[in-house]
């Protein structure tokens, strides 16, 4: 655990009952072609859009806006098929995770950065010396988005949805439409793929369990 | 099953979120924490993306991207009763509808002559989707709103109610042909009205409000604030979560700003409410470095050598080492050993 500054969100008791349902009324008046509804919809839902694109694509990424707008669009064109069993911004940020994950898969050379020599040459400097909290989360930010496009999509959609963006494995399976069980198994294969990176990657300090 | 195999995911989201555990699920939660290295690196990459995900919507203007969504939408009647699979067909979907308006068109101008033609126009205008009478920066959701999506979903500020619908909401007015409410939408209705009359017992701020407050607080210098607030934390909440945590925030903060003393007290306040707590390696380590910066290299040695003992495979293991090492050529070995 690092000590750097951590502000986490507010606690999950309650549901947000009245922002869900006006969510919900504004998803249905958008999917009935109500442009306004659609306006006040896109609003709500594009801070969490563009979170979960730029948490999954990586900073500096020149291509993370118009992931965005690729994410708005598709959940637009989605919403007659959203049955609303979630909120429509976590609707939104599953789309958001599959676009950015195909972002990344598109881009294979992104696959090697996490190897690259120099990178290893300044990992192994890194991890021998004094190695600051915020070095320390590049480098873990790093080696999951490495992980990322090594793991079958389903894993990694799962692993994105809990990790990075920060959802609950029921409200997953509500996103994905999926039942929790599923979302569990995936998570935990998902984990293993990690472990077993974990434990191949030497250099790496954490990766002996 | 062991610790490591049987992963606890839900009691650690609910401790990262800030929702109660139970001592036994904390201690669960701690003991898998310590022992499973999987899961530790992704609580820690999780806490990584939460601090991050604060910062990445600077300087980015949210509304100009909902205009410009806005914008390259097609007609309402295009996606109207045909949701696309996510992420995938919107393109190709599109094309459809711009060819087969674009056929239409021709057969209108081949057959229907201009009366016709003039009268589909004048069916059709109103149908067609005007702007938002208001900028689509003046529709913005009010603040309460606007607080809610900047969090993930499914998360409430504490203390939130439902207030009185207003009467030009469009959210309140029913849609015309709406789908009768899910029953996931009725209970969700129920539980809203049960909310509306919890009182307000909560207009004192909660632990998590506390929390985010104080650490707003260090970030922007207000120290006199950052440590009142922090106070009162300890004070109200004493065994909560953020308290336990600050007390580690606080003392990396202290350290940083050169109160080795203050830093030294406040990581042993941690040690003393959360031994065996998740920050226990990043709490050693910032203790050692505050001990070995007053000068008290027998205490920072001896803290670097409980870090390594209690915690073999930390990712501090090679920096412990170091200082051990720099701490004992440096002539005070009779002090280091136990």
């Amino acid at each position: 655990m690092t000590l750097q500054e951590v502000t986490r969100p507010e606690p999950a008791q309650d549901l947000g009952l009245e922002e869900e349902l006006e969510a919900l009324a504004l998803a249905r008046l958008a999917a009935a072609g109500d442009l306004q509804a659609t306006a006040r919809l896109l609003r709500l839902v594009v801070p969490v859009v563009t979170r979960s694109v730029r948490l999954v694509l990586g900073p500096d990424r020149p291509d993370a806006e118009d992931v965005v707008q690729q994410t708005l669009l598709a959940f637009v064109q989605a919403l007659a098929g959203f049955r609303g069993d979630c909120h429509p911004a976590g609707f939104a940020s599953r789309i958001a995770v599959n676009l950015s994950l195909t972002a990344r898969r598109k881009q294979r050379e992104l696959r090697l950065t996490f190897f690259d020599p120099s990178a290893l040459v300044d990992r192994s400097t890194l991890w021998g010396t004094e190695a600051t909290d915020h070095e320390l989360a590049i480098y873990r930010r790093r080696f999951l988005h490495d992980l990322l496009v090594r793991l079958p999509v389903e894993q990694a959609e799962v692993l994105s949805l809990h990790v990075i963006v920060g959802h609950s494995l029921s409200e997953i399976a509500a996103a994905m439409s999926t039942p929790v069980g599923t979302v569990k198994s995936r998570l935990r294969l998902a984990k293993e793929g990690l472990r077993r990176y974990l434990e191949t990657d030497h250099a790496f300090g954490e990766g002996r369990a | 099953m062991t610790a490591r195999k049987e992963h606890p995911d839900e009691l650690i989201h609910r401790a990262r979120r800030g929702g109660s555990l139970s001592p036994r699920e904390r201690s669960l939660v701690d003991r898998h924490l310590r022992l499973c290295a999987v899961c530790r690196f992704l609580e820690q990459a999780a806490r990584d993306a939460d601090c991050e995900g604060l910062a990445v919507l600077d300087g980015i203007d949210l509304d100009a991207m909902v205009a410009k969504t806005i914008e390259s939408l097609p007609g309402p009647d295009a996606w109207n009763g045909r949701g696309a699979a996510p992420g995938r067909g919107g393109g190709r979907f599109s094309s459809r509808v711009a060819v087969r308006a674009s056929t239409g068109f021709a057969v209108l101008l081949l057959f229907g002559g201009a009366a016709m033609a003039a009268f589909v126009v004048a069916r059709r205008a109103p149908a067609l989707p005007e702007k938002p009478a208001v900028a689509v920066g003046a529709t913005a959701t009010p603040p309460r709103l606007r607080r809610a999506v900047t969090r993930p979903v499914g998360v409430t500020p504490p203390n939130a109610t439902a207030p009185a619908p207003t009467s030009d909401d469009p959210v309140e007015a029913p849609a015309p042909q709406s789908p009768p409410a899910s029953s996931r939408v009725v209970a969700l209705r129920s539980r809203a009205t049960a909310a509306t009359s919890a009182t307000a017992a909560t207009l004192q701020p909660t632990a998590a409000e506390l929390f985010v407050e104080a650490s707003q607080a260090r970030r922007d210098g207000r120290t006199a604030e950052a440590t009142a607030r922090y106070g009162l934390l300890w004070t109200r909440f004493p065994t909560s979560e953020e308290a336990r945590a600050s007390r580690a925030i606080v003392g990396r903060w202290l350290l940083d700003r050169g109160a080795y003393g203050d830093a030294v007290s406040a990581f042993h306040d941690y040690l003393r409410v959360s031994s065996g707590g998740v920050l226990e390696e990043e709490v050693l380590v910032g203790l050692a470095t505050a001990l070995e910066r007053q000068g008290r290299g027998a205490q920072a040695a001896a803290t670097w050598q409980q870090l390594l003992d209690d915690h073999p495979s930390t990712a501090h293991a090679s920096r412990a080492r170091i200082h051990l090492g720099r701490l004992r050529t440096a002539g005070s070995q009779e002090d280091l050993r136990p």
